[in-house]
């Protein structure tokens, strides 16, 4: 229901949106005629798959797997880190907190594997990425 | 004849050392990934993309179209061992591959599955060989007003035809079409949707939306389902592969039924190999005199379905190169790749490209070869990867999602806008909308608003022109019936998980 809501209201945001863009006619259509005409449609099918889940038949289904906090906070959190410290605290740095972070997703880490992992992990990421690559990171600091 | 011609001046281009290394590393990428489940060929092309950049455009193009049908060579294993598909395609090989893996005959179905692939690819790329020119030719007369029709077409099939709801499609195709427009108009050099955030200036990053759409949000919801699988362990040996005569008798005549099915489904616009191996089964068991067998170890119930799904994916590439017009997320993929290349498909690209194109056709047999020799005597080391604990390889993509996301443009809000797009695809997803379509929107609609205002300029502002021009009257008329046709059909389709994969 709520994702539902939300494309329908992100519709008229942009259609909204596209309107401080000279929208222009068919003669002579500018930029915010393209965005205006997706939006009205996004908001207008929104509509139509409210309507459709009045009774839902599909939510009983989804129940299945009901929501964990723990995995998305752990896959959250860990890529957070990485944008927060990439280039702040350098590769090392960023690329162990973010292994071990993620790794935090499943109950009972084993600090032993993760540790490895994070340091293979970093060293062969460093390797490709940085020495061979060239991305401009620095190793630490 | 000037047909050979081309093609042997493509195996030139293919056999060099360097393509040779690069169509090798590509198969077996895909296969590893292919038989891993939980990883996607999506996530990994996409992974991959960025270092395409650095490599000439054929060497690139033949490691990730190797990645994608390398894939599919690999999916079935873990369908037919863990009873879980490795990639959505493989979904319905479960069906009758795992049923057979009970009964000991997981061997058997290994190798079955593994030559009705090389079938199916080796009939659809002969189909590319010789169709693709026609098509190429035939398509140089498409105007704007033609191109705006087929890539609606194939929105249009690509949301509507796939599992669960087709206004949940259409939705978001539409929501995919609109992230298309942020960034820079290029008519009037207006910023759209770019919020002051310079690194939006551009448009968003596909690679950056990719990875989310399905790196992170495939992560999320198998973290969240956490039922992570893990294969028995049973030897697979050349010796308990050899099908017996019934088989063989079994599986001849589906494996070329499944070839047909995929060639022809793989090169409309729209559809991807789901959708072949869903057809190609269900007809399979139309025709059978033994409805019954179905489901409990037919052999026909996997040799139709892998065949189509390989058909389907080397198919797929002949709309994709000759019109320009992906038909499913992960060729949508594949496109952006090349375009950031500099290189528009389309018709001109068989006879401008033609080094490319018939390089990257004549890849395609040789990456199929290698497969067979990947897949049949090596089969055992493929499935003691499926021993590989989830706890190391999940920690692991995600690292290289961050990393290879960041590698792009060097850019952390690239990584940040990753993230977002994953948690927003997983909800989506639990909701039941599907995010490939999102992705076709998202890399076709720069093109189909650029063809709408060119089609309007040439025809002097007239809508008119859409239904006048045969082609284009024709594309939007299937569209139509497609319409009409899928909403007829209601949303009560009683696929309870729309999970949807690419």
């Amino acid at each position: 229901m709520l994702p539902t809501f939300l494309l329908a209201l992100l519709g008229l945001g942009a259609a909204f949106t596209a309107f401080s863009y000279d929208v222009g006619s068919f003669t002579g259509m500018g930029p915010g005629f393209f965005p205006l005409a997706l939006g009205l449609i996004l908001f207008l099918l929104g509509g139509v798959i409210l309507w459709q889940d009045r009774q839902p038949p599909e939510a009983i289904a989804e129940q299945a797997h009901p929501f964990a906090w723990r995995p998305f906070a752990a896959v959250s959190a860990g890529i957070l880190a990485w944008v927060l410290l990439a280039e702040t605290t350098g590769f090392f740095v960023a690329a162990a907190c973010q292994v071990v972070l993620t790794s935090l997703a499943l109950p009972k880490p084993r600090w032993r594997s993760i540790a490895i992992m994070a340091a293979v992990l970093a060293t062969g990421g460093y390797l490709l990425f940085v020495t061979q690559l060239g991305v401009p990171l620095s190793a630490v600091g | 004849m000037e047909t050979l011609n081309l093609l042997a001046m493509g195996f030139e281009q293919a056999l060099t050392p360097e393509a040779l290394m690069f169509c090798l590393l590509g198969v077996s990428l895909g296969t590893f990934i292919g038989v891993l489940p939980g990883i996607g060929s999506l996530t990994t092309i996409a992974l991959c993309l960025p270092l395409t950049f650095h490599l000439e455009p054929l060497l690139g193009l033949i490691m990730l179209a190797g990645i994608f049908y390398g894939a599919q060579y690999g999916s079935s294993t873990a369908s037919i061992l863990l009873n879980v598909p490795g990639s959505a395609p493989a979904a319905i090989t479960c069906l009758d591959g795992y049923p057979m893996s009970r009964q000991g005959r997981a061997g058997i179905a290994l190798f079955m599955t593994t030559i009705a692939s090389f079938i199916g690819g080796s009939f659809a790329i002969l189909l590319l060989v010789f169709f693709a020119p026609v098509l190429a030719n035939f398509a140089i007369s498409f105007s704007a007003a033609d191109y705006f029709s087929i890539m609606i077409l194939a929105l249009t099939a690509a949301s509507t035809l796939s599992v669960g709801s087709p206004v949940k499609g259409l939705a978001m195709v539409t929501f995919g079409l609109l992230l298309g427009m942020v960034g820079t108009d290029i008519n009037s050099g207006q910023f759209r949707f770019t919020f002051g955030i310079p690194a939006l200036t551009d448009g968003i990053n596909l690679v950056a939306l990719a990875m989310g759409l399905f790196g992170v949000a495939e992560i999320l919801n198998n973290l969240n389902e956490g039922k992570v699988p893990q294969a028995g362990q049973e030897a697979i040996t050349l010796k308990n592969m050899m099908p017996t005569k019934d088989d063989w008798k079994a599986f001849r005549y589906s494996c070329m039924r499944g070839s047909l099915i995929g060639s022809f489904i793989g090169m409309l616009p729209g559809t991807g190999p789901t959708i072949a191996t869903f057809m190609a089964y269900a007809g399979e068991k139309k025709l059978s005199h033994h409805p019954e067998k179905f489901g409990h170890g037919a052999v026909e119930g996997i040799s139709a379905p892998e065949a189509a799904n390989n058909a389907s994916v080397q198919a797929a590439f002949i709309p994709t190169l000759t019109l320009g017009v992906p038909g499913d997320a992960i060729m949508a993929v594949m496109l952006g790749g090349l375009l950031v290349h500099g290189i528009t498909p389309g018709p001109q690209l068989v006879t401008t490209d033609a080094a490319l194109f018939w390089g990257v056709v004549a890849s395609f047999w040789i990456g199929n070869v290698l497969l067979l020799i990947l897949n049949l005597p090596m089969i055992g080391l493929w499935v003691k990867l499926l021993s590989i604990p989830y706890r190391f390889l999940f920690p692991a993509v995600l690292f290289l999602i961050c990393i290879g996301v960041y590698s792009v443009n060097n850019n952390r809000v690239d990584v940040l806008l990753t993230l977002g797009f994953g948690v927003m695809g997983f909800f989506l997803n639990r909701h039941g909308f599907a995010s490939a379509p999102l992705l076709l929107g998202f890399v076709l609609g720069p093109l189909i608003e650029e063809n709408f205002r060119r089609a309007l300029v040439l025809s002097d502002s007239s809508l008119a022109t859409f239904v006048e021009r045969p082609i284009s009257l024709v594309f939007l008329v299937l569209t139509a019936i497609l319409l009409v046709f899928s909403l007829w059909r209601k949303t009560g389709t009683t696929h309870s998980r729309s999970q949807a994969a690419p």
